[in-house]
């Protein structure tokens, strides 16, 4: 049977919410970051984007693109807040809700149509809900499994609401550029144009036995997604968000200290966002993907909840020497990740105070204001494409 | 080896000794029984090198005393379906075997190689102290369920029970970090030694079930540098001692609190039952609000809902709001017995503690619990 999937992306959440508390800003181009000066942009009003604004840019680049923007510190239990506001909406359609951020969501609403009538209507109706009882507006896509959803949401940004036709799907994907398929970041697109597949359409027509020696199961996967088939179900109890950073290598690495030195510098990156975010994770993962695309993921939960990077490369370089054995293969993709994520300001408490960690999260908050300053000089550190 | 006993005897033997056999693979040789004839008894081992059990039961001896290894899963399956009879057992020489006959059953058993066993622990010639065994019982119940579940941990500390041996009393303390129980039982005859020994706390798990099917009044114990022995009738318990730092326990226990929640336990226990249904997944968080005479509970989670309940207190206090994890309080109350508990606190991020306020078989003890921080 077809399965209804909602996707709900909400626009320029953050800079949003901040509009619609002070409605003096209306019409500005705001910019939420980190720290005012020495953050990095969390969101963007698109007023802010015309100017070239971006998510992830330092805040001080952000100023020089637009002067005049009005720079808001993160209110984070704020958007905490709506979002959970948000999310009842979500739940009064459907129990089926798969949050993967404050600011997006997947909806199955399959069972719902018999009572609350067609996907598209539901879906306008959580639209304009969202819009009565929050003023914020999102962008909705509407197809039958999560990836389609998520491309669907994204086209008609911001407010867009689309609709992917169920008996055009291939239609629908042929003229995307195949950085559009979820995992195709800039080496694999590389890699794919040299065989000459520019668009989703190529993929759709290239044999899928040439794609499954070239890249393995992971081929097969690419293909599949190029067809608009993707079986990943919504999974409404995953509900804390995990937060991840994988670097594809130019050239396969086999050099365990290289490796080992980029995983700490991801590791470093993800503990970063956590206590940015103020949130710890009780698990950490890291994932390998080897020269024949063959990718591994390996975790380990910790006795307590970290955003120390100290505490967690140090389970990370664990799992990496314990449970990895590269046997002499290149390595094309490092990750480095954590789950089961809660805020600061619900943990559980600790019995027996440690010391060390105490002193060690001081240490760590300290270079986190000291490397911001750094950026905010320079702008050395790359952020990506 | 030719012997004869009992059906009910055999069984009961396996069983005991069963508990400690090894699960893993490493080692085939843990996956075996020890049977050594001695006069007119055989002693059963059976060992996973945590822990280590034997078991002695009476038979009649028609052969010299000697050793054999057999699979002890099978024994088990076994002993467990033979009809209620008189069992023979005896070796078949030249064959590696040996015959199991009951009633008009017969078994052939492979023997494993006895060489290949590992020697179980002595017991040592002086024990450390004795006390009655509904006690040693009553503090296992109530103190090991606290500890941390042993699974890739790196305060291997936590996963032990704390004993501490003292003139005329001993501790027996258990906590996970987040939470801890402890149990001071009164000794009726002095201890020999006073120390402080920490043992896995799923082996003595394991103990509290083994002792819940004896019938001696008594368990004694003794101790050897790496082991700890808990002796009672005819059964001899094990436990490797865990070679690290206990925490400093008597520090965490608030003995300042002054906020005296009373409660009845059951009415307590079946509302944080209720409220622990819509917790949040992750903290299993449930709030208590107390003022004057009233007590409510609440939980929510974004993707179950909410609920919400009040309870009468039996004394006033003044004000308090705080949140714990459901399971906390729930995995303590449980086990009380007392008709009335207090709930003793002083605010939002300190820790409680839970006192029983009667009961015979709750008396010396205490349980801490950290609250989880919450923005109110």
């Amino acid at each position: 049977m077809t399965r209804k999937i909602l996707h709900v992306d909400m626009d320029a959440f953050y800079a949003s919410v901040e509009v619609t508390d002070n409605p003096a800003l209306v019409g500005q181009p705001v910019i939420v970051g980190g720290d005012l000066r020495r953050g990095v942009v969390s969101s963007a009003s698109y007023e802010a984007r015309t100017f070239g604004v971006r998510s992830a840019m330092p805040v001080s680049q952000a100023l020089r693109l637009c002067p005049h923007a009005i720079v808001l510190k993160n209110r984070f239990s704020r958007y905490r807040e709506v979002s959970q506001n948000i999310r009842k909406i979500f739940l009064s359609y459907t129990s089926l809700v798969e949050p993967l951020s404050l600011d997006e969501a997947f909806l199955d609403v399959t069972a719902s149509e018999a009572v609350l009538g067609p996907v598209v209507k539901i879906g306008r109706e959580i639209k304009q809900r969202i819009h009565e009882e929050t003023g914020l507006t999102c962008s909705v896509g509407v197809a039958p499994n999560k990836f389609l959803a998520k491309i669907a949401s994204d086209l008609k940004k911001p407010n867009g609401f689309v609709v992917v036709p169920i008996d055009n799907i291939e239609n629908f994907l042929k003229d995307m550029p195949i950085r559009r398929l979820w995992g195709v970041g800039a080496v694999t697109e590389k890699k794919l144009q040299e065989l000459g597949i520019q668009k989703i359409s190529d993929l759709q027509h290239f044999s899928l036995d040439d794609i499954v020696r070239r890249f393995g199961k992971w081929g097969l996967h690419l293909h599949k997604l190029a067809h608009g088939i993707d079986n990943r179900p919504v999974e409404p109890n995953r509900e804390t968000k995990s937060i991840s950073r994988e670097t594809t290598f130019l050239e396969d690495l086999y050099d365990i200290v290289a490796l080992k030195s980029v995983m700490r510098e991801l590791a470093e990156d993800v503990a970063r966002d956590l206590r940015e975010e103020e949130l710890v994770a009780k698990t950490v993962q890291i994932k390998i993907r080897f020269e024949n695309f063959e990718t591994i993921t390996r975790s380990r939960s910790l006795d307590e909840p970290t955003n120390l990077t100290e505490r967690l490369w140090q389970v990370a370089e664990k799992l990496f020497d314990e449970r990895v054995k590269l046997n002499r293969r290149g390595v094309r993709l490092v990750g480095v990740g954590v789950e089961h994520v809660s805020s600061v300001h619900q943990a559980q408490l600790s019995l027996f105070e440690d010391t060390a960690s105490k002193k060690q999260e001081k240490l760590e908050r300290v270079v986190d204001s000291l490397q911001k300053k750094l950026e905010n000089q320079t702008i050395k550190r790359g952020l990506g494409p | 080896m030719e012997f004869s006993c009992g059906r009910d005897e055999m069984v009961f033997g396996v069983k005991v000794a069963g508990r400690a056999l090894g699960r893993a693979t490493s080692m085939p040789i843990l996956t075996g029984i020890k049977l050594e004839t001695q006069g007119n008894q055989l002693n059963l081992y059976a060992t996973d090198l945590e822990r280590a059990i034997w078991c002695s039961v009476p038979i009649e001896n028609s052969g010299g005393d000697e050793v054999v290894v057999l699979n002890g899963e099978l024994l088990s399956k076994i002993a467990n379906t033979l009809p209620a009879d008189k069992l023979t057992m005896k070796i078949v020489k030249g064959t590696g075997k040996v015959e199991i006959v009951c009633g008009g059953a017969t078994f052939d058993l492979f023997m494993l190689p006895k060489e290949d066993y590992p020697e179980i622990p002595t017991l040592p010639g002086k024990r450390i102290c004795q006390l009655a065994k509904p006690q040693l019982e009553r503090a296992l119940e109530l103190t090991t369920f606290s500890a941390h579940m042993a699974r890739d941990t790196s305060r291997l500390s936590l996963t032990g029970v704390d004993l501490v041996l003292e003139k005329n009393s001993l501790k027996m303390v258990a906590t996970n970090g987040y939470r801890l129980a402890l149990k001071e039982e009164k000794l009726e005859s002095a201890a020999n030694v006073e120390g402080e020994f920490l043992a896995a706390a799923d082996s003595l798990r394991d103990l509290a079930s083994i002792l819940s099917q004896l019938k001696a009044e008594q368990v004694e114990l003794y101790q050897s540098d790496n082991y700890l022995f808990f002796k009672s009738g005819p059964v001899v318990f094990v436990a490797r001692l865990i070679d690290e730092e206990y925490p400093d326990f008597d520090k965490v226990v608030p003995r300042d609190n002054t906020i005296g929640l009373l409660l009845d336990r059951q009415v307590f226990l079946n509302a944080l039952q209720r409220a622990q249904i819509t917790a949040a997944e992750e903290s299993d968080a449930v709030i208590l609000n107390a003022s004057g005479t009233k007590l409510q509970l609440s939980s929510q989670a974004a993707e179950k809902g909410e609920a919400q309940e009040t309870l009468e207190l039996k004394k006033k206090i003044s004000e308090v709001k705080i949140s714990f994890r459901a399971e906390y309080l729930i995995d303590a109350l449980k086990r009380v017995k007392s008709d009335e508990v207090t709930l003793w606190l002083a605010d939002a991020e300190s820790a409680g503690l839970l006192e029983p306020s009667d009961s015979e078989d709750d008396r010396g003890f205490l349980y801490v619990c950290m609250p989880i921080r919450m923005d109110f």
